[in-house]
């Protein structure tokens, strides 16, 4: 694997890794971001983009984070 | 229309929570009641074609509640508030060897008018005690259904399981004059007719507590419990820890024949397999505390402690009832500071809370177990006693002795009396049930895992990242990570910390740290495996050994006693107390401890080398 | 006499529980207990490092009491 492509899944590694953290400490901000995004590309005309948009909508409920101690959070027992 | 909800209401010590996983099993569910923080434990299993929802109330003696987990029992056992759970059968648990005091719960719900039938438990240490109990006299004479059930068999709740099969079962009439001393008048009939007890108590009981809280001898048990359960940590954990390090390394070195060296790699190797690798090692050490706790909970013989210990503890401003929690957050100090509800006095259940994150929880062991690990020698002492082991109960005593300080010091804030209230039950000793611990474990076993899957994973890859980004320039000098992100960070906050003896990879490591304390160990592993010449990923402990000078090992482990390196604990105590102020306070304070004692630790190492 | 003066071994009767001011929930409590009119109570044990809490044996259970709250308990010896 070139160094190119390495950097590049390093890149997409470390992004997911921090969209991880913004949704357990701030998880109503990294909602309404996703949703934001998810709309705006839902709204655009290329049809590929329309479907990225629809699978990027985050789910129904905001969920309450980390505070709350919810079984789903993985940082409380 | 079919029961699909039911409750397990009781008083505690009644087996609830034994006959709650016989019937869920592994189908439970912890989480919470919106707007409380009590916790709930919600679980489902199958009869035929339908699945029944099953939720575990808190203990409690009475309706008229005295703290908050008996104040969520009595709210949804008379409905008054609506918690999203509506229970189509109340299953009142009570202890077939101690009718004398459940049966009373029992009358009291039954003014209640809802449906509900008696889950008459512990039929197993009844027969053994010599109990007869008429079961259809006693439902005679209460005019509930009543069926046996023996919590700890496999099909000990299949009687129940067959009741529920019914569309839905009838509300017990009510008798409008229900005044407590008609109760236990009304108990001592029902009990006259239906059951034939040979002795008030049992003889495996007194036998025990003659001993156990024998005022010399008891202290002294207590101690060699204690003592036993932190040397079995270290010495029988130490096989299957070298065997998790052992195929973490095989795993590691396979990847480098795999993909070719590069920036991947060094994330597979430094980052994944180096800093995760050396947190997994401790899950053994953390699976044997707990099973210790969970065995010494299920046998009954923690209110004995709390009892021995109540005088000390009331001395120093906390309660007998404290010890309880206290001792749930040896494990974690989430739980234990959740389970400070059973604590009736507001001021005392504060002070516990307050100190709670003093007791040496289990995401501590992987930095001790770490540095006692490298710098403490593997020597025998006297023979018997392992030198490491002793370490390890000198840092938990340090955490116990703490944990009076602080409490005698707030105690000396507040001055105002209250109640304090003890009134503990000693509930009858039992074998703990090895199903029951076998759940628990795993339990324990899948949150930490969740964990290193979870957030000790992406700080871990975010301090690789940070360390490896940006990469030296041409003509570099230093080793590659002092150029990097991590590096110029932890250069600029070592300063702050040189006193106490921390270097900047320390100070680095606190404070994705701050999330766990694991993450510290994961992050000293990834932050030394970067800089560190060779491709052996495992063996921290021994790059620390030589990188590290003793006096900054043990301020390390001092900063650790104290610290509060959990914004979840901190999370908690917020919730718990609902003041932002008493949550500033505790963060001040022990961070403040921790920086004192680490100082006075390193420059007295220092100054006696 | 209350129950906070009875000695290890000793065993009483219940007259009655004393409250100590309005709305005392700890009186309430023991009475829910089973610490009832006419019911044997027996002291098991102490505490060491002074005595209290003192380990009471009511009907079938056990509990450990504080002076404080076994004050509230009034005893005598009966038949």
């Amino acid at each position: 694997m070139s160094p190119l492509w390495q950097n590049l899944l390093i890149y997409a590694l470390v992004l997911w890794c921090v969209w991880r953290l913004l949704r357990k400490y701030l998880p109503a901000w990294s909602w309404q971001n996703q949703a934001r995004l998810s709309y705006f590309l839902e709204s655009k005309n290329p049809l590929w983009l329309k479907r990225l948009g629809q699978r990027l909508r985050p789910a129904a409920v905001i969920p309450q984070g980390c505070n709350t101690h919810c079984s789903k959070c993985n940082a409380c027992s | 229309m079919s029961i699909a909800n039911i409750a397990l209401v009781g008083n505690p010590n009644c087996g609830k929570t034994a006959l709650f996983n016989l019937l869920t099993g592994s189908r439970q569910k912890v989480a919470n009641y919106a707007g409380v923080t009590v916790e709930r434990k919600l679980g489902q299993f199958a009869l035929g074609e339908n699945t029944i929802n099953v939720l575990d109330l808190p203990g409690a003696y009475s309706l008229n509640a005295t703290s908050p987990d008996e104040m969520i029992t009595r709210d949804i056992c008379m409905g008054t508030h609506d918690y999203g759970f509506h229970p189509d059968v109340l299953v009142c648990v009570v202890d077939a060897t101690n009718l004398r005091l459940h049966l009373r719960f029992v009358l009291e719900l039954k003014a209640l008018g809802r449906p509900m039938l008696v889950a008459l438990n512990m039929m197993d240490s009844a027969a053994k005690r010599g109990i007869v109990i008429d079961v259809e006299k006693l439902e005679m004479e209460l005019g509930v259904q009543v069926v046996s059930t023996v919590a700890v068999a496999a099909n000990g709740a299949d009687r129940l399981k067959e009741c529920l099969r019914a569309d839905a079962l009838p509300a017990p009439l009510i008798d409008p004059q229900a005044l407590p001393e008609d109760q236990h008048q009304q108990v001592r009939r029902i009990l006259r007719a239906s059951v034939s007890m040979p002795r008030d108590t049992s003889a495996l009981d007194d036998g025990l507590d003659r001993w156990l809280l024998h005022p010399v001898f008891g202290v002294l048990i207590l101690g060699l419990v204690l003592f036993f359960m932190f040397q079995a940590v270290y010495a029988w954990a130490a096989p299957f820890q070298d065997g998790i390090s052992a195929s973490v390394q095989w795993l590691s070195g396979q990847a480098g024949q795999i993909l070719p060296a590069g920036i991947l790699l060094s994330l597979l190797q430094d980052g994944i397999f180096g800093g995760l690798g050396t947190v997994l090692e401790f899950l053994p050490q953390i699976l044997i505390l707990f099973a210790f706790i969970l065995a010494l909970e299920e046998s009954g013989y923690l209110p004995r402690a709390a009892f021995l210990l109540d005088r000390v503890m009331f001395a120093s401003g906390l309660t007998g009832r404290s010890f309880i929690p206290l001792l749930s957050s040896y494990a974690c100090a989430i739980p234990g500071i959740m389970a400070t509800r059973s604590i009736q006095d507001p001021r005392d259940r504060l002070a516990t809370i307050m100190v709670a994150p003093l007791t040496t929880c289990s995401a501590r062991l992987p930095v001790y177990a770490l540095l006692i690990g490298a710098f403490i020698p593997r020597q025998d002492v006297l023979g018997w006693f392992n030198l490491q082991g002793l370490v390890l109960l000198g840092l938990y005593v340090f955490g116990i002795v703490s944990v009076f300080a602080v409490a005698l010091v707030m105690k000396r804030f507040n001055k105002t009396k209250s109640d304090h209230a003890l009134l503990l039950e000693l509930p009858s000793y039992r074998l703990p049930n090895l199903r029951d611990l076998a759940i628990g474990l795993w339990d324990r076993a899948r949150i930490f895992l969740r964990r290193v899957g979870g957030i000790i994973l992406t700080l871990t890859v975010l301090l690789w990242f940070l360390s490896s980004f940006p990469g030296p320039p041409a003509d570099a000098v230093l080793p590659a990570i002092e150029y990097s992100f991590a590096g110029r960070i932890g250069h600029f906050l070592a300063p702050l910390f040189a006193p106490i003896g921390f270097n900047w990879q320390i100070v680095l490591a606190l404070i994705p740290g701050m999330a766990a304390r694991e993450v510290a160990v994961a992050g000293l592993a990834t932050v030394y495996a970067i800089s560190s010449v060779s491709d052996d990923t495992g063996q921290l402990g021994a790059v620390l050994a030589s990188q590290w000078s003793l006096a900054t090992a043990l301020s390390v482990l001092t900063w650790y006693v104290f610290a509060p390196q959990c914004i979840s604990t901190i999370a908690t105590i917020k919730r718990e107390t609902n003041s932002w102020k008493y949550t500033g306070i505790a963060v001040f304070y022990l961070f403040g401890l921790a920086y004192f004692f680490a100082f006075l630790v390193y420059q007295t190492a220092v100054w006696l080398s | 006499m209350n129950l906070s003066q009875l000695r290890k071994g000793q065993v009483a009767q219940v007259l009655g529980i004393q409250s100590q001011g309005p709305l005392d929930s700890i009186a309430q409590r023991l009475l829910d207990l089973g610490f009832v009119v006419g019911e044997q109570v027996r002291c098991v044990t102490m505490a060491p490092f002074g005595g209290d809490p003192m380990l009471v044996q009511i009907g079938f259970t056990r509990f450990a009491l504080r002076k404080a709250e076994a004050a509230r308990v009034l005893i005598g010896s009966g038949s």
